[in-house]
């Protein structure tokens, strides 16, 4: 297992901004990470998350801001992978390779000791398979060994992008006891996921984007907090200046509802005083991660007959 | 740098063990054909060995493209470039890493077939034929291996630039062959200006007048369009390729 202290370097990302032509990947885009923490990264598809991470971990090039492990850029980092651990596609790893060689090569580039390779393996469970070729693994067992791959230089900080995908029930419980006792050594762990629930599982804080740029920040609880009521109204557009006139913070949700931070009563006697005619008003109920995802980047929840998010 | 990663790195796949294997065969039957056949072909039955290396160079002409290939733009098209610059993250001390483990590997094959090469000459003419000529050793270290030298920084250039296998290879192969074609043309058409044209990227031509002592300033001009200039537009395609 990882070794990490309390000594992780906080890694920030600061005023990013990538352009492809006309369109903006990630814009002006600013949060930070802090040791001791599960960081989700949540968007929606091409909402700027696999760049960000490509950009913090030096595969590409910020037009403006910095994304900084310590203070300094990843390619910067006097030993960047026994600083970070990466998994960000684990199709990236070579298939002509058995797993023990993948990880011993691995062992030798960061000047680790070659028993580390085996100690690894043993980690992420795949004594099995150390000797069968990563062209013949699942994807799952090439989850687990990129994760491997990762945790090789016994690294203070993690990045994974979509890290349970292709894991079965067992993997997602063991990848998610993995980060929680790294975390709680003092790593940082930032991973972007389309499962929601398992992000729901595994992190304690949460950066949202969407088209590239900042949508909230803030603790796992914070955002899922039960967020006072559902209410809509005949005129959706008076209700909402209502509620701006009198500062009360709301956010848009599926079938055009909005979620106020007020007590039913207080929202009833709020449309009584701006002479609004209600439409629908109730208890907000306990926001899952998904109804907080779905609400802060205004996509629209898929139906019952729709397949699960990708987000 | 870390040559030393990247010659495991290239040496532990499967695929490379296979093209390995098969290469090695291949200059072993054609160092066999050349040296053992030879005393019954030539009137003296003689062998020379500046022969059996001409025999080898005709797999080698695609041995060392594929093998050069392989080992700078392998990694680029099979998405295994990104563990590396993850782990490796200065990218010109990779690109210059994996060009010397190139470079290892072309002087290792040289010399495995050079040896190959003096063996069969040896046994082909004292035990089969009547004698055997190892003197045009020197032929072989100026003429055949200037050519296969041509041929091994033609490949890496093309590998640095273009940064895929296919392409690559198509690219080293393919180009000198278009290049020698149409110098036969010229020459079958009797047209200078053709001719003049084509010796400017005639690499080969002109690492054989370089091994002879013959270059001038002209005959490093196949040497900056072929193999410099496409160097240093793949070294700077390297140093800012986006990877994902």
């Amino acid at each position: 297992m990882t070794s990490t202290t309390a000594t992780a370097p906080t890694l920030e990302v600061r005023a990013l901004s990538k352009r492809y032509g006309a369109r903006a990947a990630v814009d002006a885009l600013s949060f930070s990470c802090s040791p001791g923490t599960v960081t989700g990264f949540l968007g929606p598809n091409g909402a700027g998350k696999s760049t960000t991470l490509r950009i913090l971990t030096g595969l590409a090039e910020a037009d403006e801001g910095m994304a900084l492990i310590g203070g300094r850029r990843y390619r910067a980092l006097e030993h960047p992978a026994r600083t970070v651990g990466v998994m960000l596609d684990a199709r990236a790893l070579h298939g002509g390779r058995t797993g023990i060689e993948t990880l011993r090569l691995t062992a030798r580039t960061l000047g680790m000791p070659r028993d580390r390779a085996e100690e690894v393996l043993e980690t992420v469970g795949l004594e099995q398979a150390a000797t069968k070729r990563v062209g013949g693994y699942s994807y799952g067992m090439r989850q687990r060994l990129g994760i491997g791959v990762a945790l090789m230089g016994d690294p203070s900080v993690l990045v994974l992008d979509e890290p349970a995908n292709g894991l079965d029930p067992e993997g997602i419980r063991w990848m998610r006891r993995l980060l929680r006792s790294f975390a709680d050594a003092g790593g940082i762990v930032l991973l972007s996921s389309h499962q929601l629930r398992e992000v729901e599982a595994t992190v304690d804080r949460l950066v949202v984007i969407s088209e590239g740029r900042l949508v909230r920040e803030g603790p796992l609880e914070e955002l899922t907090a039960v967020t006072g009521t559902r209410v809509a109204a005949l005129d959706q557009a008076a209700l909402r200046r209502a509620l701006d006139a009198h500062g009360i913070a709301f956010e848009l949700r599926a079938g055009g509802e909005l979620a106020v931070s007020l007590a039913p009563e207080d929202m009833g006697r709020l449309a009584l005083r701006e002479q609004l005619v209600l439409t629908s008003l109730g208890a907000g109920a306990g926001t899952g991660l998904e109804e907080v995802f779905f609400a802060l980047t205004g996509h629209e929840e898929p139906s019952a007959d729709e397949p699960a998010p990708a987000l | 740098m870390r040559p030393d990663i990247d010659l495991r790195a290239f040496l532990d796949t499967r695929g490379a063990k296979i093209l390995l294997t098969l290469s090695l065969l291949a200059v072993a039957g054609f160092a066999a054909l050349g040296g053992l056949i030879q005393p019954a072909l030539v009137p003296d039955r003689t062998a020379d060995l500046e022969m059996t290396f001409f025999v080898i160079s005709l797999p080698l002409t695609l041995i060392i493209p594929a093998l050069t290939v392989w080992i700078t733009a392998g990694e680029w098209s099979d998405g295994s470039i990104q563990i590396t610059l993850l782990q490796r993250p200065g990218r010109l001390a990779v690109l210059t890493s994996k060009a010397i483990a190139a470079l290892v590997v072309f002087v290792a094959l040289a010399a495995v077939s050079i040896g190959l090469a003096a063996a069969s000459t040896w046994i082909g003419g004292e035990l089969i034929g009547e004698g055997a000529v190892l003197s045009s050793i020197e032929g072989v270290l100026t003429t055949q291996l200037a050519n296969l030298g041509a041929t091994f920084l033609f490949s890496l250039a093309m590998g640095m630039l273009l940064q895929s296998t296919v392409l690559g290879l198509v690219a080293a192969i393919g180009i000198p062959f278009v290049i020698g074609t149409a110098s036969n043309l010229a020459m079958a058409f009797g047209s200078q200006t053709l001719a003049d044209v084509i010796a400017a990227v005639d690499l080969t031509g002109a690492s054989l007048a370089l091994a002879n002592g013959e270059a001038g300033a002209f005959e490093l001009l196949p040497m900056v369009l072929l193999v410099l200039l496409p160097a240093a537009l793949g070294t700077q395609r390297w140093r800012h390729r986006e990877i994902g």
